[in-house]
């Protein structure tokens, strides 16, 4: 089958937004007037007048950085002292300021964990992530009740408040999902999103028509023999969920970074090896997405993947030297089918996936997992993805902005996200913090009605900006004593940077046969 | 893993087995510790079925190149069981010999196979978890025995944990396995100048990663 490609473009999406390239020499050219935005507190100029000072200075220092790490992605040759000594430097530099900033301020999100439960129409207990794994019986009576009520009266229950939490309702029939929270910023919709993806993770493995034939025959059937080892899993993304975790928050994939030239190479080896019964493949390394071909209309989702990200990368379930061979459902795909998924990791942190809908090809895709394991390991390309995950993980390359401590850009467009130094593992408490704030940006980003919006808002010591458009969303913090109008001159470098590396910071071509 | 260093002389039959049994008996710890020598506590409940080979001597001419399912015991995967035992020439059925309950599953999957699998597939019926017999034994190993010999089943206890039992189940199917039409044929083969294991397509994992 002739491989075909649809491309299109982050910077003709971003020029759409009349977002003009500007010259480095025209120091006064901004993508944004600074009069039209208003600071949330009064900037002082003696600060400004310092911070722009220590400018040339910072980023002098880090654009050197900048070139040194191209210098040495580029040339294998490069000295491995000088690899250590910017990787020494730039760690120093990114990390110390992070945590500095980070660790001066309290966010309340970053404080807080919410439970979850789930339990069957006729009220048994499905699933909490309780600690000591008990729901109170007269709790799950209380809530059901509750429930019952508001449905009794044809009124949708979504959410309601008690004196120190707020309580979320997803009805699933034949499931209710529950979110306690402890009294937040967060939204409802956000809220409910995370309710919604339990339910989905449920239905990873027994599809919603074999939830609902159980039942059918057997009302009383106790729903967590169905839902057996899927309880690891929920376990985790109840983690994942309350860590703030990227992926989910965004319903976005956080692709590596890697020269197009060499996604290419993987994605045609890919193409190469196509049986008939394939639907896609894919190579992703510690939960980033390396490339993916897929067959030409399958529209695969965020939270499908993530979903099985989640349980190659976050549980010990796949990641063995074992060929699996697992029936799993894509519930935004089809809620009522499986795709069986052949998953093989080609090194520790490395997985080659493939799916099918038919159940019986397992050696059509084990012949296929041998080819092209065999191709990788003839052109040493492991290695260079380990290397490439590794430098992206530790040492980002960043367009050198030395007011703006750290941020986020979301493609709404691809649904991928880059972030300096990210990482789908456990994050800890400064991290943990750093994507508290995101989520809340985000969560208020998502709501607005309008398609362009700006936001500055001033947190204890941390400036936190958004710019949103129809494209994309941009998160960014920075020192809260920061004028908007470096600020803006700064995103606007960022963004710059953002356009010019496309190329390598996304998955932008969908390949498919 | 699979052996690839087998003297040219030797000819290597594939044969595929398939575990089945209750959840938490330890299927995944038998095939673990039968194909890499090693023992997890606290291994995750299988998903789907897993894959994997061990090539296993017979004698000095012969060996059996096992081509493994394990397969998860939990029962919304039952229906899914047909897929890996349809083309099975050998299985075992294996119990918790401290839960009386997985032997009665057991019996059903003996009862399931000896009606749907191919006639003639070798079956091994083996009690699991022997390290707890001490404290802990629900299954009297008489008692499961006897239905074993009544049912014309290979027998073992095991202990995936220490190991006990583990390659003499595996080495006892692998000899009562029906290879003397195949070895004949690869005999036959092997003096044309034909070496019939390798004209098979079927594919092995890799070897060792580089990482």
């Amino acid at each position: 089958m002739e491989p075909t490609s649809e491309h299109s473009s982050i910077k003709e999406e971003v020029e759409n937004d009349n977002v003009h390239r500007s010259h480095e020499s025209e120091c006064g050219s901004l993508l944004l007037n600074p009069g039209n935005v208003l600071m949330a507190a009064p900037s002082v100029s003696e600060d400004d007048q310092e911070v722009s000072r220590s400018t040339p200075e910072l980023r002098s220092h880090v654009e050197n950085v900048e070139q040194l790490l191209s210098d040495i992605l580029h040339d294998n040759s490069s000295p491995l002292n000088v690899s250590t000594s910017v990787s020494s430097s730039s760690n120093n530099t990114a990390v110390d300021e992070i945590i500095k900033l980070l660790s001066l301020i309290s966010f309340d999100l970053a404080k807080q964990k919410r439970t979850y439960l789930i339990f069957s129409s006729s009220g048994k207990p499905v699933f909490s992530n309780i600690v000591d794994d008990s729901i109170e019986p007269s709790t799950v009576g209380a809530l059901q009740a509750i429930i019952s009520s508001f449905e009794v009266s044809k009124e949708e229950l979504t959410s309601f408040s008690t004196f120190s939490n707020v309580i979320v309702v997803l009805s699933k029939n034949p499931l209710y999902l529950v979110g306690v929270s402890p009294s937040t910023t967060l939204s409802a919709a956000y809220l409910l999103s995370e309710l919604n993806l339990l339910y989905c993770q449920i239905l990873t493995g027994v599809t919603a028509k074999a939830m609902q034939l159980t039942l059918n025959s057997r009302p009383n059937f106790d729903l967590r023999r169905l839902i057996g080892s899927n309880e690891q899993f929920l376990k985790e993304l109840c983690d994942q969920l309350n860590d703030y975790e990227l992926v989910p928050t965004l319903n976005a994939i956080s692709p590596l970074p890697l020269r197009s030239s060499f996604r290419d190479q993987l994605s045609q080896l890919l193409l190469r090896e196509t049986p008939k019964s394939l639907l896609f493949t894919f190579i992703a390394i510690r939960g980033r997405l390396v490339c993916m071909v897929k067959a030409k209309k399958l529209l695969l989702h965020a939270n499908d993947l993530y979903l099985l990200f989640l349980s190659l990368f976050r549980t010990q379930s796949f990641n063995d030297s074992m060929e699996h061979w697992v029936p799993v459902c894509f519930p935004t795909l089809n809620p009522d089918a499986y795709i069986y998924i052949y998953s093989y990791f080609l090194c520790k942190d490395t997985v080659l996936i493939m799916g099918s809908s038919e159940s019986g090809v397992f050696f059509e895709m084990q012949s296929v997992k041998c080819k092209v394991a065999q191709e990788i390991q003839d052109h040493g390309w492991l290695k260079k993805l380990i290397y490439c995950e590794e430098m992206d993980r530790t040492t980002p390359r960043n367009p050198g902005s030395p007011c703006i401590s750290h941020y986020l850009f979301y493609s709404k467009k691809y649904s991928q996200f880059y972030t300096p130094g990210y990482s789908f593992s456990t994050p800890n408490f400064n991290t943990r913090t750093l994507y508290a704030i995101y989520a809340s940006l985000h969560d208020q980003a998502f709501h607005k009605k309008n398609s362009f919006s700006i936001n500055m808002t001033v947190h204890e010591s941390l400036l936190l900006f958004t710019w949103s458009t129809a494209s994309f969303d941009f998160h960014c913090i920075a020192n809260a004593t920061t004028s908007s109008q470096l600020l803006i001159a700064n995103v606007n470098k960022i963004l710059r940077w953002i356009r010019r590396e496309e190329n390598r910071l996304f998955i932008q071509t969908n390949l498919s046969f | 893993m699979a052996s690839n260093t087998a003297p040219k002389n030797v000819v290597t039959i594939n044969q595929k087995l398939v575990l089945l049994g209750d959840s938490a008996v330890g299927k995944s710890s038998l095939v673990l510790r039968f194909v890499k020598d090693q023992f997890d506590d606290y291994r995750e409940s299988t998903i789907g079925a897993a894959f994997l080979t061990q090539t296993l001597p017979i004698d000095e001419n012969t060996s059996v190149k096992l081509e493994i399912w394990d397969t998860a015991g939990q029962e919304r995967y039952k229906s899914l069981a047909p897929m890996y035992y349809r083309n099975a020439n050998c299985a075992i059925v294996v119990y918790d010999i401290t839960q009386a309950a997985s032997l009665e599953k057991a019996k059903s999957w003996i009862k399931e196979l000896q009606r749907q699998a191919p006639e003639g597939i070798v079956i091994a019926l083996a009690g699991n978890k022997l390290d707890l017999a001490q404290e802990r034994r629900a299954v009297e190993k008489a008692d499961a025995e006897a239905y074993a010999a009544e049912a014309n089943l290979l027998f073992f206890e095991t202990s995936a944990k220490t190991a006990e039992n583990v390659n003499e189940l595996f080495t006892a199917i692998a000899k009562k396995l029906p290879l003397e039409d195949k070895l004949n044929q690869a005999r036959g083969a092997v003096n044309r100048g034909v070496n019939l294991s390798e004209a098979r397509p079927a594919a092995q994992p890799s070897g060792s990663c580089s990482c």
